[in-house]
């Protein structure tokens, strides 16, 4: 069977909502179908089929989304599981929003709250994300909630924020305020990280290779630990194809810090040492 | 511009034209005689349609601290529900607590052509009359707070005399910009504060010294007395508490025979009977209301399904955080003058409370005699948005759709309630009253809510058809100010709204103490508290229609 293909042909000038294609694969719509429906680019409306191409069905378990620009938001918005989607370019805000258990790939950057609410699945971003990664939007209760967010390059403030369940894995640095308000969850990191660290982190694990520039105030050192559970751990992180895998499958000796206090306080900041 | 609606059959209860044939002519902004016209003006054939004055909502939570607190609170209504601009309308977001411009649109679509804010905190009025300005296509009023502040309380508490009260009601009605007085669980918010959990009518508060029924017995006394149309706003206390239906009678008793009327009376109309010791005081309620030709009430419908509570009783809503859906919610101070709490909630069909508050509501309407008594809310957004009144409607003139939808209920709700065996049903004239003719009398507008020559031409033309919800849903036409806003349920112009006030007379050396005490006590100072007609229509960006006061 031919692989499906949607081609973004317009100009970038306007933003786009892609909560079409949630739409059409909830209703299983022909291309043909979906080029006929309108869609809303500012006040203008114009028809999807001027905007893109479709090509094969979308039953298809594969999708592939070609010619992606930082204009497309909400891109693979609550993608349900056996479902993959492919997008060759650069994405917009919300990419992966919601994700319900499918796999979605970029092979470029995505701006803001990529995976923020994601519920299952994964998410696999070559290079950049922007704020909020994994994080939520404003007014939820809770952030990422399960699955996998792989970002291989650098990732900005806010990474993890009201994060509940799940792994954040950046190979690049971080930003400011990573796990800011956690609930529970894994962050970790290959690169730096920025101020704030933990701030109103309630539960869950940050571990990184090197002290961030600075933690929240209501963490305290615990001293120098050997842990069980980080070669457990090490597994899940070192499974998908990244620069973590270039960490030693056993290691386990870090500092440990605890915090926020401000809030519950059994959040844990892991430093790697040795 | 001249146009002449031709053929239509006319509801205008003010002038207790029921249904006649007649053309009804538009001038400029005005209602004109149609015959007047000249014979080559534009004329829109509407035989096959009915007409109304346009509808006026005279309780709707659309401007203020709450109602923001709720929109920025409510995010999944706004996620789930976005609206895209066009080249007419701006684009918005959400359905139980919409943004301003959305709000507007969805009103003018439905035919209505203005809205009363009931719950105008006098500190936060400036925010409030922004909000309301912001809200296109809809005139607009609110109704300021009083029964909560510490200058009304200080002021009983010192034996003031009701003249002196009346100046301050005064002097806060011009101040605030505003067309009435409200006054939400009298006393018991202020002592709420002070860690009173409970103040029932007769109880003296320990806070303040003095009971809720003297609070609503001076502020219905000095509405009155000043000349003010509107009757004190009556948010009475208990909301919600099984048995409340006592605390509403003798609440309505407190204004010892002056107008009072009585807000969301279906969330103050519950007895204790049955093993859930929750019951139906509807027709309690509905029998006083009959009774007491001073009480009017609007009945603030539930209808099933997500919205979110927002009310000045802290004191009630801090007891219904336990049943917030989604969990989050606040309770707050406001300036020590009110507060405010906002309690996302999601009316359940297979909830027996719930089945049995949405059978309360509708027994309630089809109980009380007078049309022009009881008015048709939902109490926006807290029993249910004011996107519902089209579905309200039907099941008010239609009994066995309204029977079907009990069939699906709690089935113990279904028991405890007579609703079933109700064989009224309104009629379209009886509509046009709840909708129309009795807000604009007991708002005092006397140039809307009707059809004569001469009355504003805010004007609805609904098709005629066998579905009566989807006829109240997408008028055909719908006139504000003589404009042409809305063609077949879509807008096509967008206009701004008034702002409806009342300035009654008083004795300006009521400023003195009360100067003193901002200068001891406000937030911001005296002359900075008011808000001038220049301010509103320059800097706010609403005209100010003053109507006026009687005499007597
Ligand atoms: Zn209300």
């Amino acid at each position: 069977m031919s692989a499906t293909t949607i081609e973004y042909k317009g100009s970038g000038d306007h933003r786009v909502n892609m909560r079409w294609l949630q739409q059409a694969l909830e209703q299983d719509l022909s291309p043909k179908e979906i080029s006929k429906s309108t869609l809303n680019l500012g006040s203008e409306q114009t028809l999807l089929g001027d905007i893109f191409s479709i090509t094969g069905k979308l039953s298809a378990s594969e999708i592939t989304l070609k010619n992606s620009t930082p204009s497309l938001d909400y891109v693979g918005i609550g993608l349900p599981s056996g479902r993959t989607l492919s997008v060759e370019g650069d994405c917009g805000h919300y990419l992966g929003q919601q994700l319900a258990g499918g796999r979605l790939i970029c092979t470029g950057s995505a701006l803001h709250y990529a995976g923020c609410n994601m519920q299952a699945g994964s998410i696999e971003i070559m290079s950049n994300a922007g704020d909020y990664v994994g994080g939520s939007i404003a007014g939820n209760r809770r952030g990422m909630a399960g699955g996998r967010l792989l970002i291989h390059g650098d990732s900005g403030d806010f990474t993890g924020d009201l994060m509940r369940r799940g792994l954040l894995m950046v190979a690049g640095n971080i930003g400011d305020h990573c796990g800011n308000r956690m609930i529970a969850g894994t962050i970790t990191s290959m690169g730096s990280v920025g101020e704030n660290a933990g701030n109103s982190m309630r539960r869950g694990t940050l571990l990184f290779p090197s002290k961030p520039a600075s933690i929240a105030t209501g963490f305290s050192d615990c001293g120098r630990h050997s842990l069980g559970f980080l070669p457990l751990l090490m597994r899940d992180i070192r499974a998908p194809e990244s620069a973590f895998q270039t960490l030693h499958p056993m290691r386990r000796r870090v500092q440990r810090y605890l915090g926020d206090a401000s809030v519950d306080g059994q959040g844990e900041l892991l430093i790697w040492i040795g | 511009m001249a146009i002449k609606l031709v053929g239509a059959q006319i509801y205008d209860p003010v002038h207790q034209i029921d249904g006649k044939k007649m053309d009804i002519g538009i001038d400029q902004e005005q209602i004109c005689n149609a015959d007047a016209l000249a014979p080559d003006c534009e004329s829109i054939d509407v035989s096959d349609c009915i007409i109304m004055a346009g509808a006026i909502d005279l309780h709707t939570h659309i401007g203020g601290g709450k109602v923001n607190i709720a929109r920025t609170m409510m995010i999944e209504d706004h996620q789930a529900h976005l609206h895209h601009g066009d080249h007419q309308c701006r684009s918005g977001s959400g359905h139980a607590v919409p943004s301003t411009f959305t709000a507007g649109y969805r009103y003018a679509e439905m035919g209505y052509t203005a809205g009363f804010e009931p719950a105008v905190l006098p500190v936060n009025a400036r925010h409030a009359h922004m909000e309301m300005a912001d809200t296109p296509m809809i005139d607009k009023g609110g109704y300021v707070l009083l029964g909560n502040d510490d200058f009304l309380l200080q002021m009983m508490r010192d034996g003031a005399s009701q003249s002196a009260i009346n100046d301050y009601v005064a002097w806060v009605l011009n101040a605030s910009q505003c067309i009435g007085i409200k006054v939400v669980n009298a006393g018991g918010v202020h002592a709420f504060k002070f860690n009173q959990r409970r103040l029932d009518v007769d109880e003296v508060s320990t806070a303040s010294g003095v009971t809720p029924r003297q609070i609503v017995n001076v502020l219905s006394r000095a509405v009155y007395e000043l000349g003010v149309t509107h009757p004190l706003h009556v948010h009475a206390s208990n909301l919600g508490v099984p048995g409340n239906f006592e605390t509403t009678i003798a609440t309505m008793g407190a204004a010892e025979g002056v107008p009072i009327h009585l807000t969301h009376i279906q969330f103050h109309s519950y007895g204790t009977e049955g093993d859930m010791k929750f019951s139906s005081a509807a027709c309690e309620i509905a029998e006083a209301i009959n009774k007491n030709k001073n009480v009017t009430a609007d009945v603030g419908q539930i209808m099933f399904g997500q919205t979110v509570t927002t009310s000045g009783d802290t004191m009630m809503q801090y007891y219904g955080h336990e049943h917030a859906s989604p969990k989050k919610w606040t309770v707050m101070d406001i300036e020590c003058e009110m507060g405010c709490g906002v309690v996302p909630f999601r009316y359940r069909d297979k909830s027996f409370v719930n089945a049995l508050q949405w059978s309360i509501g509708l027994e309630i309407f089809l109980q009380v005699n007078d049309p022009w008594r009881v008015f048709l809310t939902t109490d926006h957004p807290n029993g249910a948005p004011f996107t519902s009144y089209p579905h309200l409607i039907k099941l008010l003139m239609n009994r066995s759709f309204r029977n079907d939808h009990l069939s699906n209920l709690h089935p113990e709700a279904q028991r405890m309630s007579n609703l079933s065996s109700m064989d009224r049903e309104y009629s379209l004239y009886e509509i046009a009253i709840m909708t129309r003719a009795a807000p604009s009398k007991i708002l005092g507008l006397a140039d809307q809510g009707h059809l004569a020559a001469g009355a504003t031409a805010n004007i609805t033309v609904y098709r005629k058809q066998d579905d009566i919800e989807k006829m109240f849903a997408h008028p055909a036409y719908v006139f504000k100010n003589g404009k042409m806003i809305v063609k077949d349920g879509k807008i096509i112009e967008t206009v701004k709204g008034v702002t409806h006030v009342v300035k009654p007379d008083y004795d300006k050396s009521i400023e003195k103490s009360l100067r003193t005490y901002f200068d001891k006590f406000q937030t911001i100072s005296l002359d900075n508290f008011k808000i001038s007609n220049d301010e509103m229509e320059e800097c706010i960006g609403s005209r100010v229609v003053e109507h006026p006061c009687k005499k007597t």
